[in-house]
C-alpha cells in the first residue's frame, strides 16, 4: 500500500512538530509519529463524529489506481473549539494533508495539518 | 479610604472557595513527566512493556482519577454548601464529592472513578480519592496502578480565571513514593460542555 502511494506522498520530513491531541488514546500507540507523510485528494466524506474525526480523501498513485485515505482527526468537540464546523469541508473539496503515518502501513494518517485550497490552515 | 481599606482587608481575609464554572487544563498525557519514579520490584514492566493499544481508554472505558483532568476536554463544577459535583465532557462522567466532613464508607465497591471525599484547608479543596478497581491508568503514557491506588487532589484558586490542581499519587503496591503532577486549569465562561458519545466511531474496537 505505502509503496503503491508513492507518488502521491508530496512530502517526508522527520517529527519536528508536537504530537496532536488524543485524549482517546494514544497517537504513538497507532501512527508513527517520527516521520509525516504529506498526501493530496478530494475529500469524499467526512465523518463528524466522537471518538474522533475523519476526513476520507481520494489519493492516486503513480498508476492511475486510487486509494481511499482516511486522516484522522481530533475530536469534534475540540475541532470545533478550535474553529472547525461540521460544514468547514465538503465533498470534493481539494485538500493536502500532512501527519503521521500508520504503524500497521494502512491507508490510514493521523491528521497534524489539513490545507485547503483557499488557503486555510487546520491543525488537527 | 478608611472604608477602601476595611474592604480590601476583608477580601484578604476571605478564602475564595467558588470553583463553579468551566475549566481545561493543559493536555498531559505524561503526568510524570520531569520526574523520577521508583518502582515496586515487579511494576516497572508493567509500565516499560505496555502497549499503547491496550490503554483501557481506546475502549472507552472510565480514564479514572487523576486522568480524567488530563484529557484536552472540559469539566464543569457545580458546587452547594455540602457538595461539590464534577461534570466531564470526556466519556460523560460525573463525581459527586460531598464536603460536609464525611469520611468514606467502611467498605467501598471498587469503581473506575473511586469514592471522593473532601474539606476545605483555607482556600484549598482537598480531595481524597479511594475505592478504585485496576482497570485504569494513571495516564497515557501508560503509567499503571493497582487497587491500592489512593490520590489526593487539591483545588486552589490563584486567579480570576485560574486554579492549581495538584494531584498526589500514593499507591504503595506500584510506587515506591507517593508523587504529585500539577496544572493549572483556566476557566472558560463562554464555553458548554458538549455532548461526547465514545461509542458513536470507536474503530480501534471494530478492529480485529
Amino acid at each position: 500500500m505505502m509503496r503503491r502511494c508513492r507518488a502521491v506522498l508530496l512530502g517526508l520530513i522527520l517529527f519536528g512538530s508536537t504530537v496532536p491531541l488524543a485524549g482517546h488514546h494514544s497517537v504513538t500507540a497507532y501512527y508513527d509519529t517520527s516521520r509525516q507523510l504529506t498526501l493530496q485528494g478530494p475529500i469524499v466524506s467526512v465523518e463528524w463524529t466522537n471518538p474522533h474525526a475523519f476526513v476520507n480523501i481520494d489519493v492516486r498513485d503513480e498508476h492511475g489506481g486510487t486509494t481511499k485515505w482516511a486522516i484522522e482527526t481530533d475530536s469534534p468537540n475540540v475541532l470545533s473549539r478550535a474553529g472547525w464546523t461540521r460544514s468547514t469541508l465538503h465533498f470534493g473539496d481539494q485538500v493536502t494533508a500532512t501527519g503521521y503515518p500508520s504503524k500497521k502501513g494502512t491507508a490510514a494518517l493521523r491528521l497534524v495539518t489539513l490545507s485547503l485550497a483557499d488557503g486555510r490552515k487546520l491543525k488537527g | 479610604m478608611l472604608g477602601v481599606a476595611v474592604v480590601a482587608s476583608q477580601n484578604a481575609a476571605t478564602p475564595n472557595r467558588d470553583l463553579t464554572g468551566v475549566w481545561i487544563g493543559p493536555y498531559t498525557p505524561n503526568l510524570a513527566r520531569g520526574l523520577t519514579l521508583r518502582f515496586q520490584p515487579g511494576a516497572e514492566a508493567a509500565f516499560t512493556n505496555h502497549k499503547g493499544e491496550d490503554d483501557p481508554t481506546s475502549f472507552c472505558l472510565p480514564p479514572g482519577v487523576p486522568r480524567a483532568l488530563g484529557s484536552p476536554f472540559p469539566i464543569e463544577i457545580l458546587q452547594d454548601a455540602n457538595t461539590l459535583t464534577i461534570l466531564y465532557e470526556y466519556m460523560h462522567l460525573f463525581r459527586r464529592i460531598p464536603t460536609d466532613g464525611r469520611a468514606h464508607p467502611a467498605d467501598i465497591e471498587p469503581t473506575f472513578m473511586g469514592d471522593s471525599v473532601g474539606r476545605w484547608e483555607g482556600d484549598t479543596l482537598v480531595v481524597d480519592v479511594t475505592g478504585f478497581n485496576d482497570k485504569t491508568w494513571v495516564d497515557t503514557e501508560g503509567h499503571q496502578h493497582s487497587d491500592a491506588l489512593h490520590v489526593v487532589e487539591r483545588y486552589r484558586r490563584i486567579g480570576a480565571d485560574t486554579v492549581d490542581y495538584q494531584a498526589t499519587i500514593d499507591d504503595p503496591k506500584t510506587y515506591q513514593q507517593s508523587w504529585t503532577a500539577s496544572r493549572v486549569l483556566t476557566r472558560h465562561p463562554e464555553w458548554t460542555l458538549k455532548e461526547y458519545v465514545c461509542e458513536e466511531n470507536n474503530k480501534i474496537t471494530r478492529q480485529p
